[in-house]
């Protein structure tokens, strides 16, 4: 089923007149006559579209929630700083179809009574945002954004604005932080930044995926939307297949597929004479999956049940080869070079964990070594400042549960067969 | 006081005029503003910083404080060309390990290092979204996917030919 990827296969998919050969820019226009703010708000609500970032909070009650503060100017915020390690679905719904964001963006401003729009784009993305400057250009010429949009007398602007590297500007507050012109760092919520946003006004942060998603719930209506994927978790979903698979890529499947399905049917499965070890479902502030666990459904709920996340269906997947002592040192690494500094737990606690690991890797670990990694990761977890610390330990603590005698091979100074056979007697 | 005239030519203060009055808050020029900065200077000088504090209306120490803190933003001049090499985890378990080693000795610098020759600085990055074609280096604003040690030499031989 192709909702969000259905322009991309096209010749020049960006350029307007591709988008609007396929309904493109009728959903806007369809809203502005036809319907009130508060009709757009209901029928977002009823496709109960989930906020395709990570979080996965409904896209209408955050709508809802901006459109009842009476403060003006509200903005609309469009977050595409794709950070999360193994994400890249942005990228090609950026580079393939930026109509479709910019219209589902327009949509937004004019269900809550914004009149301006902001693209943060993370910097590592220059030809995205191109790309997207090119489009809203295009767009103004047609009448389908800036000024008495279509004679409609809605005004919806849009300003694209490069990110420069910080993973941690993905998390929606230190996003606004960074646009007005400050070091990317969390605030404290609450207030959200449905209340208290950019300039401390209204302001709705939205993923990429969660704006393409607009203007086909409102073409098609949201019940329609709702019949897709799962019931707590509608829709399609674009999930970024990476690692050591056949085929990586994106690809846009009903929300709830088994990781089984997407690995093996439609990522071409794994490497010739190599089997599944572990994926990490929800990028690198996940908790791995072992091979146990290939049936479980790739959604918010189910994930979360297992004591997972989908995050944003960053799916890296490894096979036998893969030492998973190397691999949570690799992802620590990048969460200890992230972290923004501000709270002691995670700058501190993620260079201690980093160094533990250090010294297993280099045969100087004990044992003891793994229940300390637990114990101060924790810590990390439960007093952290905001999701990045909270979030950034998955990866060690998992692989520690699911893997233990991959550390205790490094510990023993033995290979990983001696060390199993040794476990096993 | 900074005298724009000194560092920028009148065109491009007008860029920079134009690059402001997109903001309702002048301070949200600041990242913006250091990127058109880098892209005709190299870096940010101390000089362009404080041009920048004073265009925004905001105290130089800001202007550093931001421009120290993203990645891509350098406050020493780096080579001509920047290689950033993806070293997060879809790229390491294909091979970023080989291109890294492959790269220093090809530039004979270590991570963070610029080549004698000034032609190029690596740094290591992280996730630069590239994962379906790890692994991924990007040269300036160029990505080089399914990269292999032996297509290293010919990537770089492709820069060293531009000014």
């Amino acid at each position: 089923m192709k909702i969000l990827t259905r322009n991309i296969d096209r010749p020049n998919p960006a350029h307007i007149d591709s988008y609007l050969v396929n309904e493109g820019y009728v959903a806007l226009p369809r809203a502005l006559n036809e319907m009130k703010p508060e009709e757009v708000i209901d029928e977002v609500k009823f496709s109960r579209l989930r906020g395709r970032g990570g979080a996965g909070f409904p896209a209408g009650m955050k709508w809802d929630f901006a459109s009842r503060d009476r403060r003006k100017p509200k903005y609309i915020i469009c977050n595409a700083d794709e950070g999360e390690p193994g994400t890249f679905k942005d990228r090609v719904l950026i580079e393939k179809d930026p109509h479709a964001i910019l219209e589902g963006m327009a949509i937004a401003g004019y269900a809550v009574g914004a009149e301006y729009g902001f693209i943060y784009i993370r910097g590592e993305y220059p030809v995205g945002a191109r790309i997207l400057e090119r489009a809203i250009a295009e767009a103004e010429k047609r009448s389908f954004l800036g000024r008495n949009i279509l004679n409609s007398g809605f005004n919806f602007h849009i300003v694209v604005h490069r990110g420069a590297g910080a993973y941690i500007c993905g998390e929606e507050t230190a996003l606004i932080e960074s646009l007005e012109g400050k070091r990317g760092q969390s605030r404290i919520r609450p207030p959200f930044p449905v209340n208290v946003g950019y300039s401390n006004l209204p302001t709705v942060v939205n993923n990429v995926e969660t704006l393409a998603s607009v203007a086909p719930i409102i073409l098609r209506g949201g019940n329609w939307y709702a019949n897709i994927g799962t019931h707590e978790c509608p829709g399609t979903k674009l999930y970024s297949v990476s690692g050591h698979v056949r085929n990586p890529g994106v690809y846009e499947l009903p929300m709830g597929v088994t990781l089984r399905e997407l690995v093996f049917e439609h990522a071409g499965g794994m490497r010739e004479n190599r089997t599944f070890k572990a994926a990490f479902p929800g990028g690198a502030s996940s908790a791995c999956l072992d091979e146990s666990e290939l049936d479980v459904r790739l959604d918010f709920n189910s994930l979360a049940a297992v004591g997972s996340m989908l995050g944003s269906g960053a799916v890296m997947v490894l096979d036998d080869t893969a030492d998973m002592v190397k691999v949570a040192h690799v992802l620590i690494k990048f969460f200890e070079h992230e972290s923004c500094g501000k709270c002691t737990p995670c700058r501190e606690g993620l260079f201690w964990v980093r160094r533990v690991l250090d010294a297993i890797l280099e045969g100087r670990g004990t044992e003891a070594d793994l229940d300390l990694l637990l114990d101060v990761c924790e810590g990390i977890r439960s007093t952290s400042f905001c999701g990045l610390g909270e979030a950034s330990i998955n990866p060690v603590v998992s692989t520690i549960k699911k893997f233990r005698h991959e550390y205790m091979a490094y510990i023993r100074g033995q290979s990983l067969a001696e060390s199993s056979m040794e476990e096993a007697s | 006081m900074i005298r724009s005239a000194e560092i920028f030519s009148s065109q491009e203060h007008r860029d920079m005029e134009a690059i402001v009055a997109r903001y309702d808050s002048p301070a949200s020029a600041i990242l913006p503003l250091f990127h058109y900065i880098q892209k005709i200077q190299g870096y940010l000088s101390e000089d362009a910083l404080t041009f920048v504090a004073e265009f925004v209306g905001v105290p130089h120490v800001r202007a550093f404080e931001v421009a120290t803190y993203y990645t891509m933003l350098f406050t020493d001049p780096p080579g001509r060309h920047l290689i950033q090499l993806c070293r997060n985890l879809s790229c390491h378990v294909n091979g970023a390990e080989d291109i890294l080693e492959k790269l220093k000795e090809e530039l004979g610098i270590q991570v963070g290092g610029t080549s004698g020759d000034g032609l190029f600085t690596l740094v290591e990055v992280e996730c630069i979204g590239a994962c379906d074609l790890a692994p991924a280096v990007m040269v300036d604003g160029d990505l080089h996917g399914r990269v292999s040690a032996d297509a290293v030499r010919g990537i770089l031989d492709s820069y060293r030919g531009k000014a």
